[in-house]
């Protein structure tokens, strides 16, 4: 052991060769070099202790770092590109490391498990979502004309960005977006994979558009949000506020879709389903309809004295957003007292309908409303 | 740090023109370069997987002229931070510019009163220690970085910084000390959260 460990602060430790090799790879020898050293300098456990930590927090602070690594798909892909570089260039001589076979070689031990896994992340690249050809995120993004800005989230948390034009994203852990680093400028597109919110700073004059394996969505200013998982047999778009056209992304060439031709129109709490397997859209409403923004919450606005169903219903589509199709006629002598206002929307419709004997279903995202009349109540 | 028998016979095997050798250094060093190339510029994923797609091409084209390394990962992320700087020096790519000596003079030490709303919003250890480090000049972060967790010797971070060995050692010592002083004062502020002592 140095003589001058007798001088060194917990940083100095830390900084130390032999002190980090011991933390990371003790060995019999050198926990016992250490335990010597430190009987003999008992006045500097307490700093060797406190260096112990700091290299502990250190390291901890790193752990996201550490952690960083591709997916399996992109690692066994670039590999795949590599070789495919080395063979055009003429380097690659098949049949001459045949010689020896592999299971003599030392390494291979190590090397075999792990070339399993890439051979299967190969397969998988190649065989999986042949629906998505020709429109997968990659390929998209590759077609892109000038060179373009991508975010990736690799962590475990929900990223927060801020795009050129103001619009705001919350990407999911592994998601990822591009972008023209100009966005806005010309025009104002996004692709995307993986899911993330969008709250989309308004301008009639440049739409806003969200291009995610065969669809394409098309706003003016609004929050939603895109569901694209590469592995998902669904893509989904959901909107919170505003209004989104979602369209089938026909053209191959990556260009603005000029009409709605096959597209939904989604209101807020509505949401549209694209089945990957046969392209076709399902209109619904989310599954915990939100009130919108702009509604001011006011106390006991969802509190009903003898109060007639229909001004009840219409509080609801106000509040929600959500069209809501009746027979006014048939509710005119019907009247509600609830207290309505924890309930969800379905609930509050359910709660609804039992007290008046009616019944309701939801169609291509609209709630139907279907009463016999209360004269007899 | 240590040489590696296993590394040394792949590489020799690689450097005759085994395939299946060259493809085990790609898997054994592929983490370790994509997180290092993401962490110099988090902006592109694309540049850095290119960048390590020209390192691995050159290497095969190369492979009979090469030397063996005595440390395979610090020649690999070596390799990889210059074609790196290459390929954005020639403005090839309209990337932002590494960070450069002239930015550390720039960065602003957080003061103690940003640095505990910075807590505030931490829930656990780990976000702490990790925020911390990311106040850190650029260069020491690196540093850090290569130190802890690519586990090279200050020779080693020298040359991958491009700086002299005292100065590498200098850049790991200052961060670690500001790190340890932030923690200490937050071990001061809030005990219970940080109960750095094993019981």
């Amino acid at each position: 052991m140095r003589s001058t460990y007798q001088h060194y602060s917990p940083t100095d430790f830390v900084c130390d060769d032999a002190f980090l090799k011991h933390q990371l790879e003790p060995t019999a020898q050198s926990t016992q070099g250490w335990e010597e050293w430190l009987q003999a300098h008992p006045h500097k456990r307490e700093d060797w202790q406190q260096a112990v930590q700091l290299l502990e927090a250190v390291r901890l602070g790193l752990t996201s770092y550490a952690r960083t690594y591709l997916s399996e798909e992109a690692e066994a892909y670039l590999l795949a590109r590599i070789r495919a570089t080395n063979r055009q260039a003429g380097y690659v001589e098949e049949g001459v490391t045949q010689v020896v076979p592999i299971w003599q070689k030392s390494w291979f031990r190590t090397a075999a498990a792990a070339s399993v896994a890439l051979a299967l992340g190969a397969g998988l690249w190649l065989n999986r979502y042949p629906t998505d050809t020709g429109y997968s995120y990659r390929e998209q993004v590759a077609q892109l004309p000038q060179a373009k800005t991508e975010q990736v989230n690799l962590s475990n948390q929900i990223r927060e960005i801020t795009l050129p034009d103001g619009s705001q994203v919350w990407l999911k852990p592994q998601s990822r977006i591009s972008y023209a680093p100009n966005l806005g400028q010309d025009d104002r597109s996004i692709y995307l994979s993986g899911e993330a919110t969008f709250e989309v700073t308004r301008n009639p004059k440049k739409p806003f558009y969200v291009f995610a394996g065969k669809i394409v969505t098309k706003v003016l200013g609004t929050r939603f949000v895109v569901k694209a998982l590469e592995n998902a047999d669904n893509l989904v778009v959901q909107v919170q506020h505003g209004q989104v056209s979602v369209y089938r992304h026909t053209s191959k060439d990556v260009k603005l879709p000029r009409q709605a031709l096959d597209g939904v129109l989604l209101q807020p709490n509505q949401q549209v389903i694209f089945s990957r397997r046969n392209e076709q859209f399902t209109k619904s409403i989310v599954e915990q309809p939100a009130l919108l923004p702009t509604t001011i919450p006011v106390e006991n606005s969802f509190v009903f004295e003898e109060t007639p169903v229909v001004e009840v219903l219409e509080r609801l589509k106000a509040a929600y957003g959500i069209d809501i199709i009746y027979n006014a006629e048939v509710l005119e002598d019907c009247e509600l007292t609830a207290s309505l206002s924890d309930e969800s929307l379905f609930q509050k419709l359910e709660i609804i309908a039992q007290s008046i004997g009616a019944t309701y279903e939801i169609v291509e995202g609209q709630v139907i409303f279907t009463a016999k009349g209360c004269k007899n109540l | 740090m240590s040489i590696h028998t296993d590394d040394i016979q792949v590489w020799q095997a690689f450097q005759q023109g085994d395939e299946e050798a060259y493809t085990s250094l790609y898997r054994t060093h592929i983490r370790p370069m994509y997180r290092y190339g993401m962490s110099l510029t988090p902006i592109s994923e694309a540049f850095v997987l290119d960048c390590i797609h020209d390192v691995f091409a050159e290497l095969w084209i190369k492979r009979n002229r090469l030397g063996q390394p005595e440390n395979v990962r610090f020649y690999l992320l070596k390799a990889l931070k210059t074609r790196m700087i290459h390929l954005m020096q020639r403005k090839e790519r309209p990337y932002q510019p590494l960070s450069q000596v002239e930015f550390d003079e720039l960065w602003a030490e957080p003061s103690s009163e940003e640095l505990l709303s910075e807590q505030q919003e931490t829930t656990n250890r780990q976000e702490l220690v990790q925020k911390l480090i990311s106040q850190l000049p650029p260069r020491q972060q690196e540093a850090v970085r290569l130190r802890f967790v690519e586990e090279m010797d200050y020779h080693e971070i020298a040359q991958v910084l491009d700086i002299n060995r005292q100065s590498a050692q200098n850049l790991v010592f200052r961060a670690v000390e500001k790190l340890r002083k932030w923690l200490l004062a937050f071990i001061l502020l809030f005990l219970n959260l940080f109960a750095f002592v094993r019981v």
